[in-house]
């Protein structure tokens, strides 16, 4: 997945210059808070609204006009489920098996075994993570290369949410794999992915490797005397807090040279995420 | 497509305890009254109607944003509910001969009045889908009911000024059209309202593949 300076505007909020590059056999984790713009980026890459500007190309291929045969490739699972109260598992079959080439009603059942889905059970009897899990099989049971996943584990306790976790690291072993999952369960995606891009207010404040982000980013702490001795430009950046005043450092190393005798913590998804933010709204 | 006429047709099969009971209903009244023609009619309507009623199950489920991760075309998404438009109004036409004729064998019709009224509702039904169908794809299934109703009773309200400005010799002309014509008239109907969909059909595909979901 490519995405070249993508630009949407809807109403009041902009989605601006949006770059992002998912190379095969990885996860991304799009995180960022409620109305960042996840689910907007995800809706023009899937062509449910044109981008102003930009380019996106799925598997190889540019996706400028309707593009069926990517769509073939590709499993979807937003935050709601999308089928019709009155079906059943088995008919859901019966559509998909009508829809994709490679639909695989073997794969279906399987799926829908080992998530405990009743096949004559009606959507509307199901529970949300029961729906969830629905979507996730019937989004596997074509085979696709690419899984788009926008907030699918959202609302789900933490037993559910693991074992869909748990199935998204197995699809992702096939090497020619790719997930890009949003989110705004920063723990889910600190388990799972391999890069994170952060959006804020619609434009990408961070994107990289989880694993570089966790090992280079840090909190530097102090009390409120010693923040004297901060440059400005870190001071600026400072947060004030119940305990002292906290920065977030980009590099902990050259932070740790720069600021001897200064507490610098490593910092996790979350703090990052929140760190930003908060500098962002600045 | 096959697929997504396979999702209406299993999403409207709970309508179908409904349907079979307005079809009991429009029976009984064929059988038992003197409005045979007409009830044999609305069948198809009320059936055509569904095709909007899924629609607005599509709305529900929130399916339209969902089917555009689907190997499906815009288009094809909207040529669906067009066609699905059609069988419907076809399986009304059928039901309606099947009442239609049991009401003929039990004297209470005539085959003009069957035969002028399983066309009049096909063709009726597809201008109906023909109308809706756009506004439904540009407004929404709440909105359009409203302005499709706002457009029935000024259609309503212009053909009782055009009755009341006739005057009664000018009417007298009227009735006394020869029967040719209206045979022609009874073939031109469904014709003209096929071509009519056609043209809404492109209408609708150009609304929809416009449109942000």
């Amino acid at each position: 997945m490519e995405i070249n300076g993508l630009c949407k505007t809807m109403g009041d909020f902009a989605l601006k210059d949006v770059d992002l590059s998912l190379p095969r056999g990885t996860i991304m984790g799009l995180v960022g808070e409620n109305g960042a713009g996840k689910t907007t980026l995800i809706r023009l890459l899937l062509g449910a609204a044109a981008p102003d500007r930009g380019g996106i190309r799925l598997l190889g291929e540019d996706m400028k006009r309707e593009n069926p045969g990517v769509k073939e490739r590709i499993g979807v699972v937003t935050d709601e489920c999308c089928f019709h109260d009155g079906l059943r598992p088995k008919d859901i079959a019966r559509i998909f098996r009508a829809l994709y080439r490679g639909w695989d009603d073997g794969a279906f059942t399987g799926y829908l075994r080992q998530f405990g889905l009743p096949q004559e059970k009606l959507v509307r009897d199901f529970s949300r993570g029961m729906k969830m899990k629905l979507s996730i099989s019937a989004a596997l049971a074509h085979h696709p290369e690419l899984l788009i996943l926008d907030e699918a584990t959202s609302g789900l306790d933490p037993i559910v949410r693991d074992e869909i976790l748990d199935l998204f690291l197995e699809f992702i072993g096939e090497e020619e794999h790719g997930i890009l999952i949003s989110s705004h369960i920063v723990s889910d995606l600190e388990k799972a992915a391999d890069y994170i891009t952060f959006l804020h207010r619609g434009e990408v404040m961070l994107s990289g490797e989880k694993d570089r982000m966790l090992e280079r980013f840090g909190i530097l702490r102090c009390g409120a005397g010693q923040a004297a001795e901060l440059e400005p430009a870190d001071r600026a950046r400072a947060q004030e807090g119940r305990f002292g005043v906290s920065l977030l450092v980009r590099d902990r190393e050259a932070a740790a040279r720069r600021y001897p005798g200064f507490v610098i913590d490593r910092a996790g998804l979350e703090d990052i995420m929140l760190y930003l933010s908060k500098e962002g709204k600045r | 497509m096959k697929g997504l006429l396979i999702k209406d047709l299993l999403v409207l099969r709970r309508y179908g305890r409904v349907m079979a009971l307005l079809l009991v209903f429009y029976g009984a009244f064929a059988l038992l009254g003197n409005g045979g023609a007409a009830m044999s009619g609305m069948i198809a309507v009320v059936l055509a109607m569904t095709a909007v009623t899924s629609i607005a199950y599509d709305e529900q489920a929130r399916w339209d944003r969902y089917a555009c991760s689907l190997p499906v075309r815009r288009s094809q998404a909207v040529g669906a509910k067009y066609l699905l438009g059609l069988i419907l109004t076809l399986t009304g036409c059928v039901l309606g001969l099947l009442i239609g004729l049991a009401a003929l064998a039990a004297g209470r019709q005539s085959w003009e009045d069957l035969a002028g009224s399983l066309i009049g509702s096909f063709s009726g039904a597809v201008l109906l889908l023909a109308l809706m169908f756009p506004l439904i794809y540009r407004f929404g299934v709440e909105k359009s009911r409203i302005l499709f109703l706002a457009i029935l009773a000024v259609t309503g309200a212009v053909i009782a000024a055009a009755a009341l400005t006739l005057s009664e010799p000018r009417m007298g002309t009227l009735s006394a059209v020869r029967l040719g014509w209206l045979k022609l008239a009874a073939v031109a109907a469904p014709v003209l309202s096929l071509l009519i969909y056609g043209a809404s059909f492109g209408i609708s595909r150009r609304i929809y593949g416009k449109k942000e979901l």
